[in-house]
């Protein structure tokens, strides 16, 4: 499923990330990798950003990029 | 003695900061917050025999990264000198610290490593067994927690001391490896600059041959790959080292994400925040603005008659035109400053305002920018030339530009104490608890349509500037740390508050000799100034102001701050028929020049919406590098506040 999808509390195992390169890179900093487990945190108001969590970093993805997320609960 | 050099490298929000302002006891201001640090800074200290010049790089995930802000630190560890590098890695997250690492390790041996943030590790039930790092890594490995001051001595020691004869050996893929061997034999980290970044090896003087290799491996091998090869090598280093207890979310984190995240009271907090920061200032600058103000009316007449052995013509213009220019910077600019900054200074601290960023994400995409737009914003608030340079956070040139052009909607500490003065005087009248929480309320407002101005701006230039550029928004959200309260108010007082406050007074006290002299000089019995004055005053008048009031905000170019001193010594003509006396007085001053509430009004809109002051002009020529920008950014607030003042007279 999409990582977007995932509700405010849910982990998930990231299985594919289909972002542009530059996306790609930040996120990897950021722990973005395959087969990393993701929590979805919290999201804003108007449901865009989304905040995960991954390993102990906490961060911010607008909800376009990170339906381009698949991950598996 | 020794002379050495280093450089300070690390992932952004480490405390790099921190362990460079305790090595050379600097007052660099740090903050919660990804990219405080945006261009190098360099000092010098001395340890035991040795001299060292350290430089502060700007904080960056990789040396492949290509925002300007991380070129930078990139640039400096690949192609200048130094001794040693000190890379700062994170012990609440070694992993995400440790492809930087090995990225450096592949252009230099001489690395020492600062575990810093150890104490929050500590707390948060992370372990990380040193030995075994070290003795992996070949290169000393120093826990330090910047904060506490703890580690930082065993660093220097490690920094004057260490020797480097089996650093570990980065290994890469056969491919990879295949291509540094054949490309830059000693530096592998160089060769795969060369792979990965075409704007440098487009700089870079090539063979024929050499240059067809790179772009065939350039094919080849993608980011993706190294970024990859360098995760395998970080795992098999980490194996063994790292033990971490399950982690419970800290409390604190907890009720914040929720506060900031839910619909009802995310923005209710927003606001609440803004306002209460506000209100503190004006609430607590009220009594002190006063005191000083007397203080220094009082001082005037002694000062006179102290310096009375001086001829009248040089007497007068010191005392009536630098020295009430200058006391009014001072009494009515120190407080606010000195009660904002170290305000706005624990808060930043404290990890708030990237959660402000994470919620305007969404109204500021609508407008092709994002979320860190606000964090400028906020910058702006305090300084708009330190807003300016703050837009390097922004991660496309076109959110860029939109930011640096709208800074100026946020009105600086040089122009929101005049406006807390104006609203005192024409809105609120009174000095009581209520007469600060009225002030309060009316200069959020202000603020808010900064804000509403800001968001209009954005969206419309977004259909004007760079139209084809992808827009990005990735922003870490630290976790919540506690300030060391004094230490940071005493950092963003000397740095911040006394810095402006500077700069003010070095502008007024030139600027109200100026105006002195030009208010006496006649030519055919009317002093210059009144012909200036008369010049503006039909095009005033038509705004719903004056030629004084225009003629002062022109004035007030160099700094904000000195923009009502001008307009009161522009109304007396030189000062020579008014005395001060007290703050509150200041209102008749006005009055006899045909103030009305729409005056006032139309002040402070002018006041919001004006061409920058020259240090922030300065600053966007610096940042944009180019004229055009710079001068839409002087015209595009100025035509907006004058059609606003232009409306609202022709309405009332």
């Amino acid at each position: 499923m999409k990582c977007s999808e995932l509700k405010v509390g849910e982990k998930g195992i990231i299985q594919e990330i289909f972002l542009d390169e530059k996306k790609q890179a930040k996120l990897f900093h950021l722990g973005l990798i395959k087969g990393e487990e993701i929590v979805c945190k919290f999201k804003s108001p108007f449901h865009s950003p989304i905040a995960y969590q991954i390993k102990g970093c906490v961060f911010a993805v607008r909800a376009c990029d990170a339906d381009r997320i698949e991950v598996s609960v | 003695m020794k002379k050495r050099s280093a450089c300070l490298i690390g992932n952004p929000n480490v405390g790099k900061s921190s362990i460079f302002n305790s090595l050379t006891g600097s007052l660099q201001h740090t903050g919660n917050w990804t990219g405080k640090t945006v261009s190098n800074e360099k000092k010098e200290f001395v340890y035991q025999d040795t001299l060292w010049e350290l430089v502060d790089l700007p904080g960056t995930y990789s040396l492949m990264c290509e925002s300007d802000e991380e070129k930078i630190a990139s640039d400096f560890v690949l192609e200048n000198d130094y001794d040693l590098a000190v890379v700062i890695c994170d012990a609440t997250n070694l992993e995400r610290s440790m492809e930087l690492l090995l990225e450096v390790l592949d252009v230099k041996k001489e690395v020492v490593v600062a575990l810093n943030l150890m104490d929050e590790a500590r707390k948060r039930q992370i372990f990380i067994d040193k030995e075994l790092l070290e003795k992996k890594l070949g290169i000393p490995v120093v826990l330090t927690s910047a904060k506490e001051g703890v580690g930082l001595d065993i660093l220097l020691e490690k920094m004057n001391h260490a020797v480097f004869t089996n650093t570990f050996l980065v290994e890469h893929t056969p491919q990879i490896e295949r291509f540094c061997k054949y490309f830059v034999r000693e530096r592998k980290g160089e060769a795969i600059k060369y792979l990965v970044d075409e704007e440098y090896s487009m700089q870079k003087d090539l063979q024929e041959e050499k240059r067809k290799v790179l772009h065939f491996y350039q094919k080849m091998i993608s980011k993706a790959m190294i970024r990859e090869s360098y995760h395998e090598n970080a795992l098999k280093i980490l194996e063994g080292v790292i033990e971490r207890k399950e982690e419970k979310e800290k409390k604190e984190d907890k009720i914040w994400n929720f506060l900031f995240s839910n619909r009802f009271t995310s923005f209710p907090l927003m606001l609440l925040l803004l306002f209460g920061i506000l209100w503190l200032t004006i609430y607590f600058s009220n009594i002190p603005s006063d005191l000083l103000f007397s203080f220094f009316e009082f001082l005037e007449k002694p000062l006179y008659s102290l310096l009375s052995f001086l001829p009248v013509s040089v007497l007068n213009p010191l005392i009536y035109g630098g020295y009430r220019t200058l006391y009014w910077v001072v009494s009515v600019m120190t407080p606010p400053m000195l009660i904002f900054f170290p305000l706005f200074s624990l808060l930043e601290d404290y990890g708030l305002l990237p959660r402000i960023a994470f919620n305007l994400d969404q109204p500021f995409s609508k407008c092709g920018s994002c979320g860190k737009q606000s964090l400028t914003m906020c910058m702006g608030l305090g300084c708009n030339a330190v807003g300016v340079t703050g837009t390097r956070i922004m991660e496309s040139k076109k959110m860029r530009l939109l930011s640096i052009l709208t800074n100026v909607f946020m009105p600086c500490n040089g122009r929101f104490p005049a406006m807390i003065a104006i609203i005192g005087m024409f809105f609120v009248q009174d000095a009581s608890f209520l007469g600060s929480i009225y002030s309060a309320l009316i200069l959020s407002l202000i603020i808010l349509g900064g804000i509403l101005l800001t968001f209009l701006v954005t969206y419309l230039l977004n259909f004007f500037v760079l139209k084809n550029e992808k827009p990005i928004f990735i922003l870490e959200l630290p976790s919540f740390r506690k300030p060391k309260i004094l230490k940071t108010i005493y950092f963003s007082i000397k740095e911040k508050a006394l810095h402006v406050l500077k700069r003010a007074m070095v502008v007024s006290f030139p600027a109200g000799l100026l105006i002195y002299f030009l208010a006496n000089v006649q030519i055919e019995g009317l002093s210059i100034l009144t012909y200036l004055k008369d010049f503006l005053n039909p095009f005033g008048v038509l705004i719903g102001l004056d030629g004084a009031i225009l003629l002062a905000f022109l004035l007030g170019m160099p700094a904000n701050e000195i923009v009502i001193p001008m307009l009161l010594l522009l109304y007396s003509n030189g000062g020579m028929l008014t005395s001060y006396e007290s703050l509150d007085s200041l209102k008749n001053i006005f009055l006899v020049n045909h103030w009305t509430i729409l005056t006032a009004i139309n002040f402070l809109i002018l006041s919001l919406c004006h061409f920058p002051c020259a240090t922030t002009l300065l600053t966007i020529k610096k940042e944009t590098n180019s004229w055009f920008y710079t001068i839409l950014s002087f015209v595009l607030p100025t035509m907006i506040g004058i059609v606003l003042c232009f409306i609202i007279n022709l309405i009332f």
